[in-house]
């Protein structure tokens, strides 16, 4: 490893070594995927560790290549104390807002984790059901390796979910771009209408529902 | 097969070997800009800095052996510059163990150097 690299890793620690100093000793990262697709869950990883996370290329999820991401997440969730999945449906970002379903999503996360914080890190969010420390940081993923690390176990879960309805819906190209509105999964839903799966309260899936012929 | 994929393949005995004994993996191949620590793990609370060392016969000593004073020293640099991300204050202990894959079984060298 580069010193750069050292150093790197060292500011992504900031925060978790701020809460170490003050005595707490188990942090919780917890960070969300999945806001902006047309169609799938909103996914949120809960991630609690009690030692730096000194894995190679951590960084948010967005900048690590998939097959990169789907090592760091194992890596990360063997260092972890303890991790959890939780998921907001379709039928919930409907009902409520994507807001809502995101928290949602947040609260299952850190409600299922095996290990109990003494501290919370998220990224630009704050969750009002809960009652221990928690810091809301902007662009957390990129700032604190402890967001970071919930934010690619997340998105490695969210990316198989999507790989598994590409299966049953092998038309619309899931498994390519998981849910985003891209050109060709809006051609798909011109073409194929929505699904179960597809978000009916965001706007360019009910033009596309809209447009559909009756049958 | 090349040296990095027998290495690899050590690594992963020891790491599933020292799970089983209860150590929770924080790391494997960390790097350091002193060198490459094979594994980093957490025993209770103890932060324990293992080296693998891989013997595919005895005629070179035995593997716990290998790891002679240039090596032990490089880890220790190594460990230290470890401990500073955490803060000052946090009074981790720290071990250095050493794990021999000989015959494609693991041996745990608690408190080798």
């Amino acid at each position: 490893m580069k010193e750069a690299e050292r150093e790197r890793l060292e500011r992504l620690h900031q925060f978790e070594r701020e809460l170490w100093s003050q005595g707490i000793t188990h942090i919780a990262g917890i960070d969300e995927v999945g806001r902006g697709p047309l169609a799938g869950p909103v996914i949120a990883a809960c991630v609690v560790i009690d030692a730096p996370l000194l894995l190679a290329g951590l960084n948010d999820s967005k900048r690590v290549s998939e097959r990169r991401r789907e090592a760091l997440a194992r890596e990360i969730v063997e260092a972890a104390c303890a991790h959890h999945i939780g998921s907001a449906s379709v039928e919930e970002i409907d009902l409520h807002n994507i807001s809502e379903a995101t928290k949602l999503a947040m609260e299952r996360a850190l409600a299922g984790v095996k290990v109990q914080p003494d501290a919370v890190l998220i990224d630009a969010m704050r969750l009002p059901s809960y009652r221990g420390v928690q810091k809301s940081i902007i662009d957390g993923d990129a700032l604190s390796a402890v967001i970071a690390a919930a934010s690619i176990v997340a998105k490695v879960h969210r990316d198989a979910l999507l790989v598994q309805l590409d299966e049953a819906y092998p038309v619309y190209g899931f498994a390519k771009h998981k849910g985003y509105g891209t050109a060709a999964h809006m051609s798909a839903l011109k073409t194929h209408g929505p699904t179960e799966h597809h978000r009916m309260s965001f706007a360019p899936v009910r033009a596309a529902h809209a447009r559909m012929p009756v049958r | 097969m090349n040296t990095r994929s027998v290495g690899n393949t050590a690594e992963d005995i020891a790491a599933s070997h020292l799970q089983h004994v209860g150590y929770r993996i924080l790391g494997r191949n960390v790097r350091m800009p002193e060198g490459e620590i094979d594994i980093v793990a957490r025993d209770g609370a103890v932060v324990v800095f293992i080296e693998v060392k891989m013997r595919r016969s005895q005629r070179f000593g035995s593997a716990v052996s290998a790891v002679d004073y240039k090596k032990r020293r490089r880890i220790r640099e190594c460990a230290s510059n470890y401990m500073q991300f955490f803060p000052e204050g946090a009074k981790t202990m720290i071990r250095f163990d050493v794990v021999t894959i000989e015959h494609g079984t693991a041996t745990l060298i608690r408190n080798a150097f």
